[in-house]
């Protein structure tokens, strides 16, 4: 009831609840009726006939109280949202009113909050494109790949949709390298083989013409193409006639029966035009060559569990299907992923550590601005209190203080967007160029609505504990220390202190795990690959197969082509192979090894050369590959001599361990009958990227295979881009109709096998800095704000006969103190998140000592410099002066 | 009360109530006494029907309700006039005034009448 109110409401109208109001309703028409009977009574009625006259009088008195307490409590509830609205407008208005008073705290608040808001708001719009957002295919969840890791051949296709019942369709892509002539200048073009059903079973209709009949995979009818959206446009200028159209691709006449939508960027982006793969009637050459990857679309209902389960039983049928022995372990363990899982592959997981990496430090800025507030709240302990004196309530007061801290985090929010904004572009062009559904990425509803959630969450987090702790004032202490600016008592100070140590402990992870990153780079770009990437370029040749159809005109071409580069300003050695290190497309070979049991025979393992080129005889020397033993290639070695092979020194290793590999003989199957001799043992290269081991490799001279396409490499005596840039010119001049691409120097090709790594590295390295800079300030706030505390402290030892090294050695201990703390929590916390930086590390522990011991020591070393300022302002304190400033 | 009647009343009942408590605030006993007498008990209010008009001209902001003490020390809601009640009084008299002047000389005997 009324009359126990407690005190601290005396200012406010109480809020009652349903209960007081119905006993108030009911004391009012008691009252009333009491007074009158008391009337009546005055006038002669006897009390009894007084009472009941008053009821009457009054009306139904039951249905008048419960019809009084109803309008009585939707009138309450009315005037609390009134108030409770005009008091969060007051509050804003007095939140920005205080937020202006000082703009530097503002500035540095808003600064803070905006960098971490940015960075996931920029980070996460990478994560929505790349992994959240839905595949651009019709119901793209029922979409799986099948055997991601594997691929297989057309016939065997067809076993899969036969025996795998939770597939509704299952088809096959596989890239391939197609000319296109006579359409401007003759272009080496990134196509893919399909089956002709991939379209529909995707669900992607072309904006122009039709996707492939069933049936046109048939020898003789497949000779038709869809072309990209981006090649009708740079190619055919947009021409909506040209379905029908007959085109040259490698020599052959294709006809044009559609264009696809420039959405569609299957498999890859640079994927510019589809033909059938067709079907071929020799079972041998059609189970050996048209090995596709496979996706299928789950009929509705079926699991993936399911449908992987099922994919292994095909599988081991299609593995008995081949018209030769395969080795029992093929295919083993094949299953069926998502297709978003492999479209993401490797990306994803980086994206997620990178994301992980952000969010802390988001919390690293909301524990810099949660101290910026407790520093700010102690100053104004005295206005809390007056505030509070006047009435203002307990909850009020945090009410009010959170919302200073929602304006700001709104504040930090909308300028975290705009940096977001700016941070999405750079993103885009820093993220390695095979990044999936890299032109997908950007801001949509979704990240405005997460970046929404990070600020609301923000504002939260660095909001409460100041505002619980303000509101919490003690009225008469702080209203007793006077003009003092407020108490900032050892509690105060020893949470403080604990957010600044879990602030450097953050800072302690996320350094360490940049650490490990940057010296995983290193370790990487120290890497030999084996062949001097420095002064080397290359290109691509790819003669027009018509123009050159058999060995002999390749085989001119290609002497002539190394004869007009030898001439080359600025090419010192020129030499050409059917691939490059650290280029697309490096493909290996099985082998048999004279003297041996025949692998199929015996059951087990081919021999396997995973790189296997057909290098001109200049090549090893133009690479710089060292010879170890026996001879290097030489202009002997054409058409009709010996057979002979080169070996690398692992492959030597491995497949002859015993004894010298120099002189033995191997057979390639599908080449002629022949054994090949090895000629010579050469150094070890890193033909797959410089992450990887040295691949087993062996090296056949290109005059006894002249391939369909060679790279040519120049070693230059100067600037290799300067040579890069008349590559094209010079073999133009040779071969008019022969496209050039995948024109590089080696240390681009280098740079590009590392791209993955280094933008890891790099993105979780500004991380890290900014993670230091602002661990740097919050150390900085504490120790200058405890020293401006202390100054009547230190004033006094002064004045006792402490020296200004004591002084000094005081308060940078106290900062040092802090960090250690920090730095120990932190080498914890380092030691189990960089579990999840295993899979991005190279030539480098997790635990790596160096890393754990130089990271903490680094913090330190940053605590100190910046304790060091506030330190030094401590040492010149006038004793009298901090005295009497009391 | 007929129920035609019950529009004017209670028009006429917030009006009164108003008037009641332009002098000082009221509790619901003593508004409903003032009116019997200043009426002479002609107007025959309902309590039940006033204390409905009180929290009717409350919600409409016209006056504010507050526990108080009588002179016998006992404990009664006390209503009072806010700013805005005491505008719409001035207007609502002056309404009441004309509309009374306007009925009057409708119902004045005609020349030739008497």
């Amino acid at each position: 009831m009324a009359s126990d109110r407690r005190p601290g409401r005396v200012f406010r109208f109480p809020w009652r609840t349903p209960r007081e109001i119905g006993a108030e309703v009911d004391e009012e028409v008691r009252f009333h009726l009491e007074m009158r009977a008391e009337e009546l009574a005055r006038g002669g009625t006897p009390p009894d006939a007084a009472l009941a006259r008053a009821r009457r009088e009054f009306g139904d008195v039951d249905a008048a109280r419960a019809s009084l307490a109803r309008t009585d409590e939707r009138h309450e509830h009315a005037r609390r949202r009134t108030e409770w609205m005009g008091e969060l407008a007051q509050d804003a208005r007095y939140a920005v009113r205080a937020l202006r008073a000082r703009p530097g705290f503002t500035a540095v608040a808003v600064v803070t909050l905006a960098l971490g808001i940015g960075a996931n708001a920029a980070l996460f719009s990478v994560v929505n494109a790349v992994l959240l957002r839905d595949l651009p295919y019709a119901e793209p969840d029922r979409l799986v790949s099948v055997w991601p890791e594997g691929a297989i051949p057309l016939p065997g296709l067809e076993m899969v949709r036969r025996e795998a019942k939770s597939f509704a369709a299952v088809e096959g892509y596989v890239p391939v390298e197609l000319t296109l002539t006579g359409q401007g200048e003759p272009a080496r073009l990134e196509g893919a083989k399909t089956t002709p059903g991939l379209f529909g079973t995707l669900g992607v209709a072309p904006a122009l013409g039709r996707s492939f009949l069933p049936g046109e995979d048939a020898p003789g009818r497949s000779r038709v193409v869809l072309l990209s959206d981006a090649l009708w446009r740079q190619r055919f200028g947009e021409d909506p006639s040209v379905v029908g159209r007959a085109v040259r691709l490698g020599g052959e006449s294709y006809t044009v029966v559609g264009v696809m939508p420039p959405t569609f960027r299957f498999p890859s982006r640079g994927t510019r035009l589809w033909t059938p793969a067709a079907r071929d009637p020799n079972p041998f050459a059609e189970w050996g060559s048209s090995w596709m990857t496979t996706v299928a679309r789950l009929r509705p209902g079926a699991t993936v569990e399911r449908a992987s389960a099922e994919t292994g039983a095909a599988m081991a049928r299609v593995r008995g299907g081949f018209p030769w022995k395969m080795p029992d372990d093929w295919a083993r363990g094949a299953g069926a992923v998502p297709l978003r899982d492999q479209v993401v592959g490797e990306t994803g997981p980086m994206l997620l550590i990178l994301l992980g990496a952000v969010g802390f430090v988001m919390l690293i800025a909301c524990v810099n601005v949660a101290n910026l507030l407790l520093a700010r709240a102690a100053v104004r302990q005295k206005e809390i209190a007056i505030r509070s004196a006047l009435g203002a309530g307990r909850g009020r007061l945090a009410r009010q203080l959170l919302t200073e801290s929602a304006v700001l985090a709104a504040l930090g929010g909308a300028a975290g967007l705009a940096l977001g904004a700016v941070g999405v572009r750079l993103l885009r062009a820093a993220l390695p160029a095979d990044t999936p559904r890299l032109d997908e990425i950007g801001m949509d509803a979704r990240v405005l609505l997460f970046t929404l959630a990070v600020t609301a969450l923000t504002g939260l987090l660095f909001g409460a504990l100041p505002a619980l702790r303000a509101s919490r004032t003690e009225l008469a202490g702080a209203m007793a220390e006077g003009g003092r600016g407020g108490g900032g008592g050892p509690g105060r100070q020893r949470v403080t202190g604990a957010l600044v140590a879990a602030e450097v402990a953050l800072a302690v992870v996320l350094v360490t795990g940049a650490g490990l990153l940057v010296r995983s780079f290193w370790n990487l770009t120290r890497v030999d690959p084996g062949f001097r990437v420095e002064n080397l370029v290359s290109a691509t040749v790819s003669p027009p197969e018509e123009r050159y159809a058999d060995d002999a005109s390749r085989r001119a071409l290609y002497a002539r082509l190394l004869e007009r580069l030898e001439r080359v300003p600025g090419a010192s050695a020129v030499a050409a192979g059917s691939m490059v290190p650290l280029g697309e497309g490096v493909y290996g070979s099985v082998f048999v090894i004279e003297g041996r049991p025949h692998p199929n025979d015996a059951g087990g393992e081919w021999p396997m050369a995973e790189a296997a080129p057909a290098v001109s005889p200049e090549w090893l020397r133009t690479m710089r590959v060292p010879l170890l033993r026996g001879r290097p290639l030489a202009e002997a070695d054409r058409e009709g001599a010996p057979p002979v092979v080169l070996v690398s020194e692992g492959l030597a290793r491995k497949y002859w361990p015993d004894g010298d590999a120099l002189g033995k003989r191997i057979m390639f199957p599908g080449e002629r009958e022949e054994w090949r001799t090895i000629a010579g043992v050469v150094g070890d290269v890193r033909w797959k990227g410089v992450a990887a081991a040295p691949e087993p490799a062996m090296y056949v001279p290109l005059a006894q295979r002249p391939t369909g396409q060679v790279r040519v490499v120049v070693r230059t005596a100067g600037d290799p881009a300067a040579v890069a840039a008349s590559l094209r010119g010079v073999v133009a001049g040779v071969a008019p109709d022969a496209p050039v691409s995948e024109v590089a120097t080696a240390v681009q090709l280098a740079r590009a096998s590392v791209e993955r790594p280094r933008f890891a590295m790099l993105l979780l390295a500004v991380f890290a800095g900014v993670a230091l800079v602002l661990g740097a300030v919050g150390i900085y706030g504490v120790v200058a704000y405890a020293v401006s505390r202390r100054t009547h402290e230190l004033g006094v030892r002064m004045a006792l006969g402490a020296r200004p090294g004591d002084v000094l050695r005081m308060v940078l201990g106290q900062g040092a103190a802090l960090a250690g703390a920090g730095a120990v929590a932190g080498i914890g916390g380092a030691l189990l998140v960089t579990r999840a930086l295993e899979s991005l590390l190279y030539g480098v522990e997790r635990t790596d000592p160096l890393t754990l011991l130089a990271v903490p020591v680094l913090l330190t070393a940053v605590a100190l410099v910046a304790s060091w300022l506030p330190a030094r302002r401590a040492t010149r304190i006038d004793p009298m002066l901090a005295l009497r400033g009391e | 009360m007929g129920d035609d009647a019950l529009e004017l009343l209670q028009g006429t009942l917030d009006v009164l109530i108003l008037r009641t408590l332009a002098g000082e605030p009221m509790h619901g006993y003593g508004i409903a006494q003032w009116i019997r007498n200043r009426t002479d008990g002609t107007l025959a209010v309902q309590d039940a029907a006033l204390y409905q008009a009180l929290r009717r001209l409350e919600g409409k902001g016209w006056i504010s309700a507050e526990w108080g003490v009588t002179e016998n020390n006992r404990r009664a809601r006390y209503y009072a006039l806010t700013a805005d009640g005491r505008a719409q009084l001035t207007r609502e008299t002056a309404d009441w005034r004309r509309y009374a002047e306007a009925v009057f000389k409708v119902l004045q005997p005609l020349p030739g009448e008497g």
